[in-house]
């Protein structure tokens, strides 16, 4: 059985998350592509102020991590692929939302060119599915973010920040996110380029709910991914005098 | 005259009030503060003096000698604090990532998993 994680950080986030775990479970259970993976459903709570505890209803195997306190989505990921990785010695890993925006109908999609040894890192894209249901506004924001990132990390694709991605364990050893908050689909991107990675991106879809524009990324979060950026680059990995 | 009194007055007021409630080791630190400001002080006491050096160095005036310095002292005061900050958010990332890693609630079916 190949060992399979899906890493799915989350804070504050309670209704939803539980949801989606139903649902996720429920495909996991279903669907026969995934009957060929032993899979762990990886939560990491960053640091939630509500505390809850979302679990599975059936049998399937669900681990939990907490982080103390609050240090950004970028750090939690990085805490459940470090910990998919080196505890769970996973192959296979995928990155989620919480809030259900990604649909677990896109699994099989996303993971199969990483599975089938075609790429190291699938992207998924919200731009490819025939059924594109994104806002104007925000759909403005994302192209600008398109062309900058594509500007900075030389990666080709066509969806700034899509959360939603499939990888192998040579990508999950060299993953080393430094952004703790949203810039760190940006920085993936940036290791993607510096490990010359195979990749690609494949189409998925993307349920945005009135709770995921108000509660997700605002659009005037391209301000602040911006300046994390910045900070990055002008401040990172400086050890203290 | 008098504004210069008045706010020598809220200083003095200030450093005393601080200097009585500071635990014993802080007072030679503090003591040093209270020299910078009381040079300060002089110099906006007797301003000459001051306006000598900054013309010798080319700047008109002795108020933007210590403008000039000021500005210089605090953008690098600034940077290294930032880069002092990114140290350690990413020192306290580690440790809480280590204590999540260390701590895993599993409520899974081992067997079954």
């Amino acid at each position: 059985m190949r060992r399979l994680s899906i890493i799915i950080p989350f804070f504050n986030e309670t209704g939803l998350l539980q949801a989606h775990l139903q649902r996720l479970e429920r495909f996991l259970g279903q669907h026969q592509y995934l009957q060929d993976f032993q899979t762990t459903i990886v939560l990491v709570d960053d640091g939630s102020k509500i505390k809850s505890k979302p679990g599975l209803v059936g049998k399937g195997s669900l681990v939990a991590l907490r982080h103390l306190i609050n240090l950004g989505q970028g750090a939690a990921l990085q805490t459940g692929i470090s910990y998919a990785c080196h505890e769970l010695q996973s192959e296979y890993f995928v990155t989620m939302d919480a809030d259900g925006q990604h649909r677990s109908e896109d699994l099989p999609a996303l993971l199969d060119p990483v599975v089938a040894g075609r790429s190291d890192i699938i992207f998924g894209n919200r731009f490819l599915a025939d059924k594109v249901s994104v806002p104007s506004l925000r759909r403005w924001v994302l192209r600008g973010g398109i062309l900058f990132e594509k500007w900075v990390t030389g990666l080709d694709l066509g969806d700034s920040h899509n959360g939603f991605r499939a990888f192998n364990r040579r990508v999950a050893e060299r993953m080393d996110i430094q952004l703790n908050r949203m810039a760190h689909a940006t920085e993936i991107k940036q290791i993607v380029a510096r490990e010359s990675f195979r990749y690609s991106e494949v189409p998925v879809q993307i349920s945005y709910s009135a709770h995921t524009l108000a509660k997700g990324q605002r659009n005037l979060g391209a301000l602040i991914i911006l300046k994390d950026l910045l900070g990055a680059y002008f401040f990172r990995k400086t050890s203290g005098r | 005259m008098i504004p210069s009194l008045f706010i020598l007055t809220i200083l003095l007021v200030l450093l005393a009030t601080d200097y009585l409630f500071l635990p014993r080791q802080a007072r030679r630190a503090f003591l040093v503060m209270g020299l910078v400001f009381g040079l300060i002080g002089l110099l906006a006491v007797f301003p000459n003096g001051l306006s000598a050096v900054a013309s010798w160095v080319g700047i008109g005036r002795g108020v933007d000698l210590i403008v000039y310095l000021a500005l210089i002292v605090l953008v690098r005061e600034y940077f290294i604090s930032r880069s002092r900050q990114a140290a350690l958010e990413s020192q306290l990332t580690s440790l809480v990532r280590q204590i999540a890693l260390m701590n895993p609630d599993k409520n899974s079916d081992e067997e079954h998993a």
